[in-house]
């Protein structure tokens, strides 16, 4: 929209909050709104020529209601408070929720229509009580990598219909989506036993990589530097401890272009995660150590999200 | 941009909603519109309804196409498209009813919505009546209410409803000044044809016609003096004037038709504002002789107060009067026209005039006046609502035989008479008399005032009002005539007598809807050019015209939407949390009940303290404290819990525990 690229926009606070500006708020009538304006003017010639003063009083009065309208709309909007909450990854192909929450600051305010460019528009009535409402967009179609959800439009039409008020609001909340699981295939040395009985019993001698946290890790073991690159709570883990890891190697993974190399390789770090294998990513110029668990998963998954984008 | 809301389905209540409003605001239309047109609407209306159940009976797109076309042929052939106005109105009746037909989307529900505001307008080029006004100005507020809802996710109609007015209150401060201010032509852009059947005297009159006329209690207008109101026997309302007889029938001269030039201002005149009634006739009421016209009409040389267009809406106008003007002029046409005789003037009638010639003085006509007066007075005159048909010579068997009239019958033989006798002599219609409303300051003339009296021309008088009802019924002109009390064949009943309390309850509560109704007509109906000149005058603004009062139109505009704005940000009390407020009520109960309440007290301890107190009532107290502990720390208000818990808290009773005796 060439508009909206102009357009004055409300920035999100470090913490996803909003309050939309009086000055923020755009308003033009609907065609309804041009509609009713073509009826007031039917309605006042009828009434002009029949010099019938009811008539004229009507059409006054219609006429108020819709200069009027033009305030309750804007109001409707203005003061409107909302907090951007983003959502958790997915994986490409899958719709992309995006939760916002709306606290309409002690005013009800109905019909509050909350859309992206990617979305399907979602559509609430605020009420006047104290309780925020939490509304959930589904954004489609969106590629693997980091991306901003772009401007979200806030609109409404309410009391009369006759006009709509929107604004933009710029939800600075990345939304990562996890590249499209392939087709399942068996990475080298997947078909080999996954067990590895001497999990905990091994000593502490070589350093083999990082796991993730599980309840009951030692702390001396916990790999506090990555934690502190905020890569989550990660176990270091040393030779004889994981058996034989699973290396999810780039050049193993099926396919010829790089999308499906990076769906192959999604499908098996779900599969080896599901399996309870402990594995390690290789791709070209980068490797993660092997390991198991959610942040594992997530460490995997965000990097082959992130391959080759300007994010990575 | 998309629109979630038109997508979304629309709740049946709102449907049903608006198919009752469409339909109910149609329902005035039954006097103005052909069945048939009406007919169809309902049928469609009907049909909408009976597919809110069974959505697959709705017409099909080739059925709608020839419903229309039926639909223009019944505009075509029922108002035969002669009368514009009648035309438009059936064929947005019957495009509304198929509009309905096709009710599927939310932006169908807006155009019905759209296009049952016209309606509301045609309704008033039919009538403009303060009772159909209410009606439709609700009907408005409720299609608005429907237009609110069509806008939300979940409408409550209650809710829906209390916005809706809100959004009118806003609304009024701008029309209103819109409305004053707004110019006022004084013809239409283009012509109207209508017609009508009015009530009201005619331009001639045969004997009988003001009798049969008297029995309306309908209103013929309405005045209001600006100062004292004149007394009784001086108020004639001068209507037109009659000139030529048969002897049975009395009419109008065409050519006195042409304008007098000079009446002029006059400082003394007693200035009054008349709300007359629609008559279909040219000719306004004015207090006998009008010394200051108002804009848009002329006297006749008759001194008749007449408009330049027909009057077929309630009009107001402003005129003076002076009691005390001589129309001293006499052309010798009008000379000639004034004595003119029937063909044939019964001998009995010619003989009675001779035998008071014989003995009056030539020179004095007022003795002659005297006479006829004294005859009326002193023979067995009884004045009657049925005086029965006249046979033969009318003015003789009236005179001589019968001696039964209303006024039409003593003014049409005394200005007989005094013609045989040579004086010049007249008839003049209109209405006498009028009665005050008690609940505001002005007068009502009914239809049952019509009169007729005559005037007779004396040398340095001029045309002198005599009115020979008065000399048969002196009440005539005092009082009105009790329509209700006067029966067939009966003396005409005057209301002076002392009503009922019921029955003057009943008045009081006429006289009231009569006051509002004329503020009504004034204030909206009314609202001309000249009004709002008068208005504009009184606020100062008196030389606004044409570009002025668009900027007037605009400033006041802005000034009334600025009000409203002002005082929607005036604080109000908070319709916030009613909880805290319910549970000050609650231990405002228990502290009169002597319950020690401690503000830090949790409601657990508080209520297992009262129930200690107070054993008879523990299920009410706990059910009060289980309810106010979900509602404060539970997930989810609920409106009806809270209503339960206010309804609790004001049905405790609080009985102190039963001592045993003995």
């Amino acid at each position: 929209m060439a508009f909206a690229d102009w357009a004055r926009v409300e920035q999100v606070s470090a913490a996803g909050q909003a309050e939309i500006g009086a000055r923020r708020i755009y308003i033009l009538p609907t065609r309804y709104g041009l509609m009713f304006g073509v009826l007031l003017f039917l309605m006042l010639l009828g009434a002009v020529n029949y010099v019938n003063n009811p008539g004229h009083l009507l059409t006054f009065l219609l006429a108020g209601l819709a200069a009027n309208a033009i305030y309750q709309t804007w109001r409707n909007l203005r003061g409107l408070r909302l907090v951007c909450h983003g959502g958790p990854p997915v994986f490409s192909g899958d719709p992309v929720p995006f939760v916002v929450e709306l606290d309409g600051a002690a005013r009800a305010r109905p019909a509050i229509q909350l859309m992206f460019d990617d979305s399907a528009p979602a559509l609430v009535d605020i009420d006047d009580g104290n309780r925020p409402q939490r509304v959930q967009l589904q954004l489609h179609g969106i590629p693997r990598g980091l991306h901003q959800p772009g401007r979200l439009v806030i609109s409404t039409c309410y009391p009369m219909g006759l006009l709509r008020a929107w604004c933009y609001v710029a939800c600075d909340r990345p939304l990562l989506v996890y590249p499209k699981p392939g087709a399942r295939w068996t990475p080298r040395g997947a078909a080999g036993d996954g067990g590895n009985d001497a999990e905990w019993g091994g000593g502490s001698d070589d350093f083999a990589g990082l796991r993730g946290y599980r309840p009951g890790d030692l702390p001396s073991q916990i790999d506090w530097k990555s934690y502190a690159r905020e890569r989550g709570l990660n176990t270091r883990v040393f030779s004889g401890q994981a058996a034989t890891p699973l290396w999810l190697d780039w050049v193993d993974a099926p396919g010829n272009d790089v999308e499906l190399r990076v769906s192959a390789l999604t499908r098996a770090v779900l599969d080896a995660e599901s399996a309870g294998r402990h594995y390690g990513l290789k791709t070209p110029g980068s490797t993660i150590a092997p390991g198991l668990g959610p942040a594992h998963r997530h460490q995997c998954l965000r990097h082959l999200a992130l391959y080759g984008t300007s994010d990575a | 941009m998309r629109d979630a809301l038109a997508a979304l389905p629309i709740a049946p209540r709102l449907l049903g909603a608006t198919l009752f409003v469409l339909a109910a605001l149609m329902a005035p239309h039954a006097a103005n519109l052909h069945p048939a047109i009406l007919g169809f609407f309902y049928l469609a209306v009907g049909w909408r309804v009976l597919a809110l159940r069974h959505p697959r009976w709705l017409p099909g797109r080739w059925l709608l196409l020839a419903l229309m076309a039926a639909a223009i042929a019944l505009v075509i052939m029922s108002t035969g498209l002669y009368d514009g106005r009648l035309a438009g109105t059936a064929l947005l009746v019957v495009m509304l009813g198929l509009k309905l037909l096709e009710l599927r989307a939310r932006r169908d529900i807006h155009v019905t919505v759209f296009l049952g505001y016209f309606v509301v307008l045609t309704q008033f080029l039919y009538s403009q009546s303060l009772g159909l006004a209410v009606y439709l100005f609700a009907g408005t507020l409720v299609l608005t209410a429907v237009q609110v809802g069509l806008n939300r996710v979940h409408a409550q109609p209650r809710q829906v409803l209390r916005h809706a007015v809100g959004l009118f209150v806003a609304a009024l401060p701008l029309a209103l000044v819109v409305f004053m201010l707004f110019p006022r032509l004084h013809s239409p852009l283009w012509g109207i044809k209508t017609q009508r059947a009015f009530t009201g005297i005619s331009g001639e009159m045969t004997l009988g016609s003001l009798g049969e006329l008297s029995r309306s209690t309908a209103t013929a207008f309405r005045v209001q003096f600006d100062g004292m109101p004149p007394p009784p026997e001086q108020r004639y309302w001068r209507g037109p004037v009659l000139w030529h007889t048969d002897g049975r029938r009395w009419s109008a001269d065409r050519a006195s038709a042409r304008a007098l030039d000079t009446v002029g201002r006059d400082p003394l005149a007693l200035g009054y504002e008349i709300t007359l009634e629609p008559t279909g006739e040219y000719w306004l009421f004015g207090l006998d002789v009008v010394t200051v016209k108002p804009p848009g009409t002329h006297l006749n040389s008759s001194y008749t107060l007449v408009s330049e267009q027909r009057v077929n809406q309630r009009l107001t106008f402003r005129a003076a009067s002076d009691p005390g003007f001589h129309m001293l002029a006499l052309s010798e046409r009008e000379r000639a026209l004034g004595l003119q005789l029937p063909d044939r003037v019964a001998p009995r009638v010619a003989g009675l005039v001779a035998q008071w010639q014989a003995s009056t003085d030539p020179a004095q006509p007022l003795q002659m006046v005297a006479r006829a007066l004294d005859f009326f007075r002193n023979e067995p005159f009884v004045y009657t609502l049925t005086p029965g048909t006249l046979q033969g010579d009318p003015v003789e068997q009236f005179l001589f035989e019968t001696r039964r009239g209303f006024c039409e019958h003593y003014a049409g033989s005394f200005a007989l008479l005094m013609r045989v006798a040579g004086i010049p002599a007249r008839v003049v219609i209109g209405y006498q008399g009028g009665e005050r409303n008690p609940h505001a300051d002005h007068w009502v003339v009914r239809q049952s005032d019509a009169h007729a009296w005559t005037e007779v021309w004396i040398p340095g008088l001029g045309w002198w009002r005599v009115d020979p009802t008065a000399a048969v019924a002196p009440d005539r002109i005092e009082q009105p005539i009790d329509t209700a009390a006067s029966q067939a064949g009966d003396r005409v009943m005057f209301g002076d007598g002392d009503p009922g309390a019921l029955l003057a309850l009943w008045q009081n509560a006429v006289w009231l809807a009569d006051a509002v109704d004329l503020g009504w007509h004034r204030w909206v109906v009314g609202f001309s050019a000249e009004r709002q000149t008068s208005l504009l005058q009184w606020l100062g603004l008196g030389r606004l015209h044409g570009f002025g009062l668009a900027i007037a139109l605009l400033i006041g505009g802005a000034l009334a939407v600025a009000v409203v704005y002002l005082s929607a940000r005036l604080p109000r009390p908070r319709s916030g949390d009613p909880l805290p407020m319910l549970w000050r009520r609650f231990t405002d109960k228990l502290r009169r009940a002597g319950v020690d309440v401690v503000a830090s007290q949790g409601p657990d301890t508080l209520c297992a303290a009262a129930m200690r107190m107070f054993p008879q009532s523990a299920d009410q107290l706990s059910a009060i404290r289980r309810i106010y502990v979900q509602l404060r720390y539970g997930r989810q208000s609920d409106q009806e819990m809270v209503r339960a818990l206010s309804r609790r808290i004001r049905r405790l009773s609080l009985r102190p525990a039963q001592v045993d005796k003995g």
